[in-house]
Formats: C-alpha cells, structure tokens, sequence
C-alpha cells in the first residue's frame, strides 16, 4: 500500500563538504539486500561476499561498484547492524567512503538506483524515536550533539542525551502528582475529619517545583550560548586594534590586518571556542562619520551587530582622543547597547598608554560601564586574561545556578516557561483562596507541559516539528 | 446460537409478546434505561426479579456525594428520572465541598429507602409504552443469521417460566444478580443483596456468544436500631437547607429541599475494634481466599481499611438514617465479610453502639460481570448486535454511575431501534462521558467509582452547569419536552443577558462601595469599575455589591450562581476551554475500524494487542488506553499520515 515508505532510505550522515571520510547510513527492512547489488566484498581467496550474508555487528572491507557500468566507484567499509540493536532500530547498514562530494554522490546514486530512497529530513532519528530507542527529549538532544562544536555544548547535550533532564522533570512530575493526590483527598472525602483541612503542604510542593522549575528555565541563558554560540562583538575606532584581537584569539590571521583606518569595512566573524564554550567574535566596522555609502552601510550593520551581543570589547588605541571616544561610547548606548556588558579595552599597551584613560573611565563610569582591561595583542597573558572574562561571563549567565543540566533547547526552554507560569497561577489561586478546584486545573496544564518535552504526550504537529527541524541522514 | 426457534423446541416454551427493547433488571441503570426507551416513544419491557426491590437502595441509603452528585444532576439534565425520585424521597440533604470551590461542590441526600423504591415503582408503571413484569431472564435469544459484519444478533430472551419475548434490543443491567453468592464469615449463599434471588443462566448464555465474564466483589456494613443507639457519645450532622434540589425542573419551578430534616452521625473505631479484627482476620473469606472476585479500592471493608492502611489506628464511621418509618440505621465505612458473631462483637467496640441491636448483617457479595472493554462508547457490545449492558454488570459501582450509564445505554438502544445517529458523550461534555469513556477505553480491574479527579475538564464539568452541558443533548433525542426546553432556553438567556449588562455597567468609587468592599477585605478602585470586573477579586461575590448596582433585577439563585462562577473563574475557565478544543482535535482524528493493527511496524507488541482489543473510533480514544504509550501514537499518527498520502497518490494515479 505504501511501498514508498517501506524501501530502505539512505543518506549521508557527515557533514557536507569534502573531508577524509564519509559515512553513509542505509536503515530499513531489507537494507542489506539493497546493498548487495552494490557492494563486493572481497574475501581473501579473491571472490565475493554479499553484505547480506555479512553477520550483524562485523566490517568489511568492499568496493561499491556501478551495476550498471561494472565500474568501481569507490573502495569502502561496510558495517552491518540487525534489528533491534542498531540506531534506528531497524536493519542498517553503514558504508564508511571516501570524503569527495563527487563520491558521496556517486554512491547514493548508485543506492537509489538499487532501490533505496532519499532520507528525509531527520528520518534516521524519526526512526529511532518510533521504534522506541529514544524518548522525545534524547531525540532533540540528538539535534544539539550534531550541531554542537564544542566541548561544553557536547557535555550539556550528552546529559538529556542520557536522560538526566527528564529524571529532573521526572521529578517535578512525582512532586506535582503528590501535591494533586493531596488536593484530591480534600475533595473526594470531604466529611471525613482525618482529611487534611489546609493546603499548607500542598503549597510547600507547589513552591519547591517551582524553584525547580526556575533553575532549569534560567539555565537556558547558558544553554542558548552553547546551542546558539555567545556573541562578542569588537568595536572602536577605526584602527584601534580590533582586528588585531581578533587574530589573537582566534589564532590564526583571518582578518587583514592593516595600518590604514578602515581596513573593515564590514561585519567579520569568526567563530572559536573558549574553553569550550563556543564564541563568534564579530569584528565590526569602525565606528565613524564617512561619506563613504558601503562604509556607511557597514557602519550600521556594526552597531545593529553591537546591540546583539553578549559581550562588547570597546576598543581604545593609546594615540585616540579621548573626547572622540567618549562621544561614540554615548552613541552605542543610545543605539539601544546596553552598558553591562561593555567592557573597555585598551588596546596596544605594547606602544604606549592613552593619555585619557582616566577620564575615559570616569565618564564610563557615570554611564554604568566599570569593567576595563588593558591588552597587547602580542602578549598572551592579556588575552588569557581576556579569555577569561569570557569564560566568567558565561559562568555568570542566568544566575549562578547549580544546575548540572543546561536546557539547550528553545522549546524546552519555553516550554518550562509556559509550565512556570502554571505553577505562579496555581500558588495565587490557593493563596487568594479562590478554591482547590482551580489549583489542581491548573497543576494539571503544568504536568501537560513537562509532558510536552518528556514526550509522555505527544501532539502531531509536536512529533512532525521536531523531525523536521534534524538535516538529511542524522 | 441459541435461537427463539430453538427455544421453542422446548416442551411448554411459547411466545409471550413482541418489544421494540427490553431492559433486564430494574435497579438504577435498569430504570433509566426503561425510561428513557420508553419516553423516546418506544414499546419497552422491563422485567425485575423482585417488584418489591426495584429501584432498591441495598447499600448506603443516599444519592449522590462527591462527583456522583455531579452524574445525578447530568442524568436529570438529560431527561433522566433518578433527580427527580431522590428529590422526593430526601431526608437529609447537603452541598458537600462547599468551601473548596464549585468544580467540586457536590449534592448528596440521605434517602428514604422504601420510599424511594415505592416512588420509582409507581412513576415506571404510570409510563406510556412501558410495561413492568417480575421474571427470571434466563437467556438471551439470537438470530441464526450473524450480521455483515460477523455479529450474532438479538432477537429476544426467554424467561424461567418458559417464555419468549422477541425484541429489537436488550439492556441488560443485571447489577449484582448474575450467579451472585453472598459471604458472611463461612456462610456462603447462592443469593442476590439483600436475600433476594440471585440471576442464573443470563451469564452463561452472553458467555455462550462469546462475551468476556469477570467476576467482582463488593460488600455492605449492617443496620441497627436506633433506639438501641447512644447518639450522645457521637458527633451530629445536620443537613443544610438552603441547597437546591437535584432535578433542574425542580429547581427553575422553585422546589426546594425539606426544611424538616433528619440528622447523621459520626464516631471514629476504637482499639477494640482494631484488636477484634486482627484477631479474626482468618475467618474473612476475603483473606482465607474463599472469595475470588476482585474488591473496590475506594469502597474497602473495614478490616480491608485495617490491613491496607496499618499505620492509622482507628477510622471513622458514620451513621446515617435509613428512613422516616424505620429505625434502621446505616453504618457507612463499615463493611465487613466477617462472621456474624464477630460482627456483633466489632459494632459493639464503637462509642455509643455497645448496646446496638443488629437488624441486618453484613456481608460481601460476588458477581458476574461483562468486561466493559468489549462495549463500545454507546455501550452496546461490540460482539453482540443489540445488545446493551449497563451499571455494575460493566464494572462500575455506586447508584449513580449505574444511572448514568442506564440513560445513555436506554437512549442508545432506542435511537438503534429508531435507525437514528447515536449518542456520545465524550469527556468534555459530561462525568457520564468520563465514566463510560473510562470503562470502555481503559477497562476495570475493580468496581469503578466515579470521582471528580477522573475528570480532566472539571471546572467545567459542573454540578451547577449540568444542563447547559446535556440538555439540548436530551431535547436532541426527546427525553426533554418542549416545555422544559423553553424555561432551561430563558435560564441560559437571563444568565448571558445579566453578565453582559454587569460587564457594561460601571460604579464609580463612593462610600458605600468602599465600605462593601472593605468589609471583605478588598481595597476601593481608583477609578470606576465595571461590576464583573468587581466580581473576579478573591472575597468579591455578586450579593455583596447588591447595594451599589442599582438596576439589578431579580435573579433566581441557579442564574445567579452561574453568572458569578463564569465570571469569577473567567480565565481559568478559558485556559480549560483551551484544552478542551486540543482534546476535541484528537477525538476528531478517526481511526478505521479495519485497520489491522498487527501490520503496523513500530507499534509495541503490547500496543498492538491492546488496540486491537479496544478497536478505538479515533486517535483521542487510543491515546488512553493502558498501554499504549505516546510513542505509540506518534508512530499510529504517522501511519495515519501515510494512508491518507498513499490514498492521495492512488487519486492521482488513476
């Protein structure tokens, strides 16, 4: 009836590019034999194998040839995987190929051609999820572990990989259900005397998930840098040694760096990682009056990308005016940056201090921006102390919070809002004594949203959204 | 098959009349069924063991409580008859969970328990299209032919004195008659409650067509005298007055409840109590295992309530009248299936009862029953075409759940008769669409027993509301006359004209509101106010401002209470319509009956299995199931996805 939906699919599960290797993933009933029409293992006495008769869990070396042609196309290994131990759950086979797009391509042709289709978006983990390896929220951490590049972002997405995000909410589920069961005793056997009258206790459970609840929303702030990577953002004058910086944390020269004003003309990003957090460092354009339209163009997208920021380093060369600098750091501000997390650097300590430093400070100061550093590109110590800044700003994101899971997740994250919210209405329906009934309705959207992410409800547009949201082959 | 011709084989056996339904048994659910079948203008037999017993109250003599209070009021607002007796017949009456809000405020009334019965009697045998007639069901009959769809179907029953009675349809609401045995101590007695005749033969008979019997066990506490009681060593309850009535017909016609009423009692067990049990726990057929069906959770007998719950040393006991023209008094929480002679001894352990003369034993009963998990949501079985079960014969317990189920289980068969559409409640619009959703989705291990946290919309599911939730539902099917559709039409109309003019009218600050308010703790607005603005602080009710909203009219106080509740639960009461629209998509999505669940990869075995027993109608249904996990769905949601599109590619390809 849908034999569409039966073939095996297949994709490539690397990323995209050329590189050494690549891995292409085939799942479904009858994978192995789809790829027996493609692929030769070859056996020490110098005659073929086919993978079906491969056992489960064993590689091969093999070559994956055009039936149509007779011709190599490229040499391979090929893992097999039987149901219901493999990744999907289903029957899988892994064709480890060379790296060259062109290879990738031939080689997934040559699949299709021998009956397998195209993946679709985040079907191997679709698959997984429907044969019941993985609950919802391991399947979007799936997401997070694909797309993080960084070791932090690794760790936070090996944790709800593992669960340990729905053993929290698990939690909370448990404390929310006790504090149901306690209203309902009140409701259900009012006459009795022994029922318990006040709903101190419930209030006490309604409170403590609350916190609970907090803690994990707040670490989203720390769990949108990891997914989402922070932002710093270089600014100054033209020439103040931006791009210098920029090269000094990044490591290597990846901004011209030049003795004229203007050099960057426009956005430039370069994305590192900070002690395993992962940064993008946008080097803007120098702030200035130009009659130059691209510069001018560039100029605005250097104060839009400012305001957007996590971090600013205001650069201060030592040979700037210092009224000049006052005057753009105003402008930034009233350009919505807000002044917390602008930090002013001054920059080429190596040549020689700015004679304004202090009135530079005293009227930052006065504008609410006290953090100053001093740096030369060329010495590590100060951009070891730079890159520590980084780290403690991060550290500090959403509270000092204790919690050993970070959401990473903008659902999760709203949904845990939305769940707060429920629990804010539940504590003012019982202190304003406005009846159980409407406290435990209320309990009860909460649940319904913890069970969103859990995965212990499921709506369709829920299970669709977020299989869609995962690229082809993963 | 056991057909009217085979029957007839039968020396004697002879053809006594022709029905469009008949309702075997003529407890809670037996009379709504008949009534409701024989109002919808259908000819109805309905036939009870026992005349004198119909209708009869054999365990508490009251109707109603919390969330059963709920299910009484339903059952009127749909036409039902079961509010209407109990109004009747109340001698005590009160609004229990009165402080904690109106989603669980819940009606309850102590009955005259002859009376009752009497009344029903007499209202059924003054129903056009309804005949009354003491006899033993002893089979079903059914047709030779199976239908399209490989059902056998009904043709009529037969009766223990040999005769036939063709129908259409048969509802059967065999309570705890069918092959019942009673337990006191060792005492075993092939008998029905109350020393009635048990059913024989019926159970066998839905066996034989292949319908899945359990068994069941419920109990009773025992009856004593009241003048044998020390009320003094016991804390009183009186009724409360100022309640309305459970019918709303009574209710818009100003009836009002007695103002004369009787009181109840409570005491709590002492050590005795505990120590007389203990000592002869052996002796309970429960525990020596001589009883095999399976007990309510939430209706334990008192040595249960010991054994279960052994951290608490005492629990309390209430008794309550069971009549004006009796002295028997109930004692509610103190069932037991212990011998006689120890019960003597644990009724005498509780303050003010040590000189209790016991009028009637207790005792536990035991039960056939049909796995209500083979009816679908109309409660016709899904194995046998026309017929009905309805009350405890599919699991449940109480007297109103029984009703509740009789009324849908009677206007079902009749709109089966009529060839009309049938009638779902679904559990956005009803405690009887939870309860029968419950039992048919989810099935039952132990006598069901309604409660409001089964509901998950139940701020919305209100005692006072229950007419605008299900009377145009009666009106629909013709339980509700024209008459009392036009009074609940002008109820619903003066409710929606009062809030929309208290919405629109604005008080400006003065002394007096500022006194009103300040008398409940609430502090004067800057500025003017519209009145249901007023309405929705804490504290804030429609009577306190009275003073300052000149152009109020007269109200009845149903109309009210409704417009207050609306309006102060407005927010809340739109986060549970949310919801309800969410849970109503999911219902909409329907699930083929054909669909082979077996084929569908990805499903859990267990999932499979499960859904292929319940045949869910959409995918709401299938999602609660025990058993079927949300993953589960996930992947049928996607099959679902897959047929249609398969379906959409076949269209183009022709």
């Amino acid at each position: 009836m849908n034999d569409i939906m039966d073939k095996p699919f297949c994709a490539c599960s690397t990323p995209g590019g050329a590189s050494g290797i690549a891995v292409i993933r085939l799942s479904g009933a009858n994978s192995s034999l789809v790829a027996d029409k493609v692929i030769k293992i070859i056996r020490s006495s110098g005659d073929y194998k086919s993978v079906s008769e491969m056992p489960g869990y064993t590689c091969a070396f093999a070559h994956v040839i055009d039936s149509a042609t007779n011709q190599d196309i490229d040499d391979v290994v090929v893992t097999r995987f039987v149901p219901p131990y493999s990744y999907t759950g289903e029957e899988l086979v892994e064709i480890s190929c060379h790296g060259g797009s062109c290879v990738k391509q031939e080689i997934l042709r040559v699949l299709i051609e021998a009956g397998a289709r195209v993946a679709e978006p985040g079907e191997f983990t679709k698959r997984a999820f429907l044969n019941g390896k993985l609950d919802l929220s391991q399947a979007e951490a799936v997401m997070n572990v694909i797309a993080a590049d960084s070791g932090r972002a690794l760790k936070a997405s090996n944790s709800q990989l593992n669960g340990n995000l729905r053993k929290e909410l698990d939690e909370s589920e448990k404390r929310l259900y006790e504090a149901l069961s306690l209203i309902e005793m009140i409701v259900e056997f009012p006459e009795h005397d022994d029922t318990p009258e006040n709903t101190a206790h419930v209030l006490e459970i309604l409170e403590e998930v609350r916190s609970r609840l907090n803690v994990l929303a707040n670490s989203y702030q720390k769990g949108r840098v990891l997914s989402e990577r922070m932002s710093i953002a270089l600014s100054g004058l033209p020439n103040s040694g931006k791009s210098s910086l920029l090269n000094a944390l990044s490591g290597y020269d990846r901004a011209i760096v030049t003795e004229v004003a203007g050099t960057t003309r426009d956005t430039l990003e370069v994305q590192i990682s900070v002690d395993g957090i992962p940064v993008t460092i946008v080097d803007t354009a120098g702030i200035r009056e130009t009659s130059d339209r691209i510069e001018a163009m560039g100029v605005e997208r250097a104060i839009k990308a400012t305001s957007e920021s996590d971090i600013v380093f205001y650069l201060v060369a030592p040979e700037s005016s210092d009224s000049e600098i006052i005057s753009q750091i105003e402008t930034l501000l009233n350009e919505g940056v807000s002044p917390e997390i602008v930090t002013i650097v001054f920059s080429k300590r190596d040549i020689g201090a700015n004679s304004g430093e202090d009135k530079i400070m005293e009227r930052c100061n006065e504008l609410g921006i006290s953090n100053s550093i001093k740096i030369s590109s060329m010495e590590t110590i100060s951009i070891n102390e730079l890159k520590e800044y980084i780290v403690s700003t991060y550290e500090n994101l959403g509270g000092n919070t204790s919690s050993e899971i970070i959401i990473m997740n903008k659902r999760h994250a709203q949904i845990i809002m939305a769940a707060i919210e429920y629990m804010n209405m539940s504590i003012s329906a019982i202190n304003d004594e406005l009846g159980v009934d409407i406290a435990s309705s209320v309990i009860r959207s909460a649940l319904e949203q913890l069970g969103e992410i859990t995965g212990k409800r499921v709506s369709s547009e829920l299970v669709d959204s977020i299989f869609s949201r995962f690229c082809i082959g993963k | 098959m056991f057909t009217i011709d085979k029957a007839l084989e039968k020396e004697y056996t002879y053809v006594a009349g022709e029905f469009d339904v008949v309702v075997v048994g003529a407890g809670h659910a037996g009379c709504e069924a008949a009534h409701a079948c024989a109002k919808m203008g259908l000819k109805t037999m309905l036939f009870t063991l026992a005349l004198d017993s119909l209708a009869n109250l054999p365990c508490n003599p009251s109707i109603g409580g919390t969330a059963k209070g709920q299910l009484v009021r339903e059952i009127d607002a749909l036409g039902g008859i079961m509010g209407k007796i109990a109004d009747e017949c109340a001698i005590q009456t009160r609004m229990l969970n009165r402080s904690k809000g109106p989603a669980v405020h819940s009606p309850r009334a102590q009955m005259d328990r002859s009376k009752y019965s009497v009344r029903m009697k007499h209202a059924l045998e003054n129903l056009p299209n309804l005949t009354i007639k003491q006899a033993h069901i002893v089979s079903v009959l059914v047709d030779e032919e199976l239908t399209a769809d490989g059902k056998s179907k009904i043709t009529g029953v037969l009766t223990g004195t040999n005769a036939i009675y063709k129908c259409k349809a048969v509802v059967i609401c065999s309570g705890t008659y069918m092959e019942a045995k009673t337990f006191l101590g060792e005492v075993i007695n092939e008998s029905g409650p109350d020393g009635l005749p048990r059913s024989v033969g019926l159970s066998k008979s839905l066996r034989d067509l292949n319908v899945p019997i359990l068994r069941f066990k419920t109990g009773t506490p025992v009856r004593v005298n009241k003048n044998s009681v020390d009320f003094t060593q016991m804390t009183r309850q009186d009724g409360e007055t100022d309640i309305p009535p459970f019918s709303y017909d009574n209710e818009m016609n100003g009836v009002k409840v007695p103002s004369e009423q009787i009181p109840c009692w409570s005491v709590w067990t002492t050590p005795e109590t505990k120590q007389v049990i203990a000592d002869n726990m052996h002796r309970s057929p429960l525990y020596s295992g001589v009883i095999e069906g399976v007990g309510p959770r939430y209706c334990p007998s008192i040595e249960d309530k010991f054994k279960r719950f052994s951290d608490k040393d005492r629990h309390q006991i209430f008794i309550e009248p069971m009549g004006e023209n009796t002295n028997e008094m109930y004692l509610q929480g103190f069932s037991t299936s212990l011998p006689e002679e120890i019960q003597e001894k644990m009724v005498h352990s509780l303050p003010g009862l040590s000189n209790a003369v016991i009028q009637r034993n207790a005792y536990a009963i035991e039960y056939d029953l049909v796995d209500p998990l083979s009816l679908s949501a109309t409660l016709e079985s899904k194995i046998v075409d026309g017929l009905f079960t309805a009350g405890q014969i599919n699991g449940s317990s109480g007297y109103e759940e029984a009703g509740a189920q009789g009324i849908v289980a009677g206007i079902n068969a009749a709109l089966k008769v009529n060839g009309e559409e049938a009638l779902i409640i679904d559990r956005s619009e009803g405690y009887v669409g939870v309860l029968i959703d419950d039992l048919v989705t989810k099935g039952t291990n132990e006598p069901y027993r309604m409660m409001t946290s089964r509901a998950e919309y139940r701020l919305f599911l209100r005692q006072d509301n229950a007419d605008s939730r299900l009377t145009p539902l009666g009106f629909r099917v013709g339980l509700i006359d024209q008459e009392r559709y036009d009074r609940f039409t002008n109820k619903i109309n003066a409710i929606e004209e009062e809030k929309e003019r208290i919405r629109k009218t604005y008080i400006a600050p003065s002394d007096t509101l500022k006194e009103l308010l300040e008398s409940v703790g609430s502090v004067l607005p800057v500025s003017g106010i519209s009145i249901a603005e007023l309405i929705k602080r804490p504290q804030v009710t429609y009577k306190l401002l009275a003073p300052v909203d000149k152009d109020r009219k007269e109200l009845s106080d149903d109309v009210v209470f409704a417009v207050e509740t609306d309006l102060k639960y407005e927010g809340y009461l739109k986060l549970e319509q949310d919801k309800i629209r969410k849970f109503k998509e999911l219902e909409t999505k329907v699930l083929p009956q054909d669909i082979c669940y077996e084929d569908i990869k990805g499903l859990r075995i267990e999932a499979r299995q499960k859904l292929d027993k319940v045949k869910p109608v959409n995918v709401g249904q299938a999602s609660r199931i025990s058993g079927v996990s949300p993953a589960d769905i996930a992947v049928l949601m996607v099959y679902l996805q897959t047929i249609k599109h398969s379906k959409t590619t076949e269209k183009i390809e022709e």
